[in-house]
């Protein structure tokens, strides 16, 4: 009986439940992580006025704190929406361009684990050169 | 007939809220550096620009997200890691048992503690030279060992033990050796139970020391990879110096189990540093 | 007790005087045997402690007396790195650095003392301010000193900032790139993180004193001043030298703030002894050079901590030698 009560009180105590309760968060945190990285990157490109733009090359640019390495492209299907599958990053740069149409500013993509599957909410918005 | 005397008399009684006020001023300004990292960890606006916003201008966390991929940091949270670990339990083992041996009464007692506490006046800065020359000869340079070895007892922690455990009674250690346990069990299974302060003590004050530990790191590492995380900070500020905001996300990192196991153990850690104090 | 005691007696005279007729009795043998178990006990630390404190310092005075050399052997040439330090433009540099550090420990201790009294005061909230105050001490110092190399900026910092709103000083100021302000910038970070540790300190000296001493210094009629320099302060005297010598200790150890804040920059500035014998061991490669730095060093604080022990009356670091 007198082990019982002991454990119980180190069961309680600061020192098990803080580190306890972090091996919890720290557990379910990487039990999200691998249901979302997918490495999927959904978005839409638009042109100025809103219309959705098809045929639009998106560049996507992966970046370090130093370098951007070049990722890859894909092309805007008929309603203007793009699919990215193979990122493997946490923080990407995209870009889109249409001859023609024009070309958008870079967007900058921060994820919070790498290859999070992520749908871009804002459309990237081709604006014309000049 | 005097009346009773307030129990604090006149001149005892005084107004708190200037006390109050000066300590508000310098909790205040030493609350400032925290502050002002933990915001720019979560902005970066202010890396390029000025003047800064006092307040946090669109807080994002993904710089710790750059801190936790661009660059080793979970290889040097596990170096750390290991080199802690490494320094508790043995501090732990080594300090009991001698602090056990204190306890008893032999020849050379006295010298004994007198050279620990001459010991105490060396600090470590001036061992260096010698002690890099030792662990190369022991074959531990660029090694967790080698690395956490001095730091595997200290002084203070052992009179910390040793006050603790000349408040156990006696007919407790008598008892047990009776029972037939060996001088180890007896540490084991009757000293470090009932002092449970002076382990908690033991275990804060070796873990603040070796996690914080950065000359002796830098001295003992050659390679990137068993770098643990004071030489990783130094290493990203010398490559990459005031230019992202992920720097100031790693000092978050780092400093972040420093400040909670100290909130946790508070008392622990304050007797452990003002105990060694009185000790001399 | 007394009477055990003295029943004991004639009792141990007894055995004492029958132990020299019995060959190695049970006694002698558990005396023996708990003798070799403390020393087996002793052993792990007392090894740490002389493999890391007592053969390095004793290697380093070898060490500062020869021209080591890696390959071949190492050969004795005196004190010749003595007077060569003698010499060293840097080694003085940062030697007076080191004194100047040294020689702001003062304000640093009576600065605790002002927050430890009031912190000892019986007001509300008043172990929320101490851990406040204290928070600073447990911190990797590494990212201290890039957190405060941080606000120094020049451009963006916070000081900057600050003293330019409040009109104090017109253009950014380098604080440490400068040669003069560089060591009073990396001080002030010191301070910060220190200033937990001398409070500690004096808080648990301030509370050995007992109540009862100021209740009856206030009935006697002496006012708060006169019981604070008659109470007090000498009662405070061991825990203010503690906090002195922690002060010294400090100025000495205190590598990784400079290294990390300046690594002794611009020029020398803020070089201090231990950054200047960590680069001179590690960076230059002239180890038995860093020696003999060491043993300067070591001696200068030795003779540091003997002349505060008799400022502050030697009665500090006595401890009981036989409990």
């Amino acid at each position: 009986m007198r082990f019982d009560l002991r454990w119980r009180a180190i069961l309680r105590s600061r020192f098990f439940v803080v580190p306890a309760s972090i091996a919890v968060v720290a557990t379910a945190w990487n039990v999200y992580v691998g249901m979302h990285n997918d490495g999927v990157v959904r978005g839409h490109v638009t042109d100025a006025s809103g219309a959705p733009v098809e045929g639009a090359t998106v560049l996507i640019l992966e970046q370090t704190f130093t370098t951007h390495t070049d990722r890859g492209r894909v092309t805007t299907g008929p309603d203007g929406r793009f699919e990215f599958r193979d990122n493997r990053s946490h923080h990407l740069l995209l870009r889109a361009e249409k001859a023609g149409v024009g070309r958008s500013e870079q967007e900058e993509v921060r994820l919070a684990f790498r290859a999070q599957h992520v749908e871009l909410p804002s459309p990237i918005v081709l604006k014309s050169s000049p | 007939m005097t009346t009773l005397r307030p129990r604090r008399s006149a001149a005892q009684r005084y107004p708190h809220w200037p006390i109050h006020l000066a300590l508000l001023v310098t909790s205040f300004l030493m609350l400032v550096p925290f502050y002002w990292v933990l915001k720019t960890s979560l902005t970066g606006e202010n890396i390029f620009v000025y003047p800064p916003s006092l307040w946090p201008v669109h807080p994002h966390l993904y710089f710790f997200v750059d801190v936790w991929y661009l660059i080793p940091f979970p290889r040097w949270l596990l170096n750390s890691v290991v080199v802690s670990a490494l320094a508790i339990a043995a501090n732990v083992v080594f300090n009991a048992m001698a602090a056990y041996a204190l306890t008893r009464h032999f020849r050379g007692k006295r010298l004994v503690i007198t050279l620990l506490l001459s010991c105490m006046m060396i600090p470590f800065q001036t061992t260096i030279v010698p002690a890099y020359l030792i662990t190369g000869r022991l074959g531990l340079l660029n090694s967790y060992l080698g690395m956490a070895l001095p730091t595997f007892s200290t002084i203070v922690c052992i009179f910390v033990y040793k006050a603790a455990f000349d408040a156990v009674p006696r007919s407790l250690i008598d008892a047990a050796r009776i029972d037939g346990l060996s001088e180890l069990q007896i540490i084991r299974r009757v000293m470090l139970p009932l002092s449970s302060a002076a382990v908690a003590t033991n275990v804060i004050l070796s873990f603040i020391w070796s996690w914080n530990n950065f000359l002796w790191p830098l001295i003992v590492v050659r390679d990137a990879s068993m770098q643990p995380l004071p030489l990783g900070l130094s290493r990203f500020l010398s490559d990459h110096e005031n230019t992202t905001g992920a720097l100031y996300a790693f000092c978050i990192m780092v400093l972040l189990p420093g400040i909670a196991l100290f909130l946790m153990a508070q008392q622990q850690f304050i007797r452990g540093l003002t105990s060694g104090a009185t000790k001399g | 007790m007394g009477t055990t005691s003295r029943a004991a007696v004639p009792a141990l005279a007894d055995t004492r005087l029958r132990k020299r007729d019995r060959p190695a009795g049970a006694r002698g043998a558990k005396r023996r045997r708990e003798l070799m178990l403390v020393w087996v006990f002793l052993l792990p630390s007392l090894i740490v402690f002389l493999l890391y404190r007592i053969l390095p310092l004793a290697w380093n005075v070898v060490l500062s007396l020869s021209k080591y050399s890696l390959f071949g052997q190492s050969e004795w040439i005196g004190i010749d790195h003595y007077v060569d330090m003698l010499h060293d433009e840097v080694f003085w540099e940062s030697l007076t650095n080191t004194l100047i550090y040294l020689a702001t420990a003062p304000f640093g201790v009576a600065l605790a003392l002002a927050i430890s009294l009031m912190v000892n005061s019986d007001i509300r909230g008043r172990s929320v301010y101490r851990t406040i105050v204290f928070l600073s001490y447990p911190l990797m110092t590494v990212a201290v000193g890039i957190i405060w190399r941080w606000m120094y900026d020049e451009k963006v910092g916070l000081f900057n900032f600050v003293l330019r709103s409040l009109h104090v000083i017109e253009r950014p100021m380098p604080f440490l790139q400068s040669f003069e302000m560089a060591l009073p910038s990396v001080l002030l970070a010191s301070v910060w993180q220190i200033l937990g540790f001398y409070m500690i300190i004096l808080l648990a000296g301030l509370q050995n004193i007992p109540q009862s001493l100021y209740e009856a210094a206030s009935i006697d009629g002496a006012n708060r001043r006169q019981q604070f320099m008659r109470i007090t302060l000498p009662l405070l005297r061991p825990a203010i030298f503690l906090a002195f010598v922690i002060g010294v200790m400090t100025s000495f150890t205190s590598f990784d703030l400079v290294y990390v804040m300046t690594n002794g920059g611009p020029g020398h500035a803020s070089e201090l002894l231990v950054t200047y014998i960590y680069k001179a061991a590690f960076e230059l490669g002239k180890i038995d050079y860093a020696a003999a730095l060491t043993i300067v060093q070591f001696a200068l604080l030795v003779a540091l901590t003997w002349v505060g022990n008799r400022l502050s009356g030697g009665e500090a670091g006595k401890v009981e030698t036989d409990g």
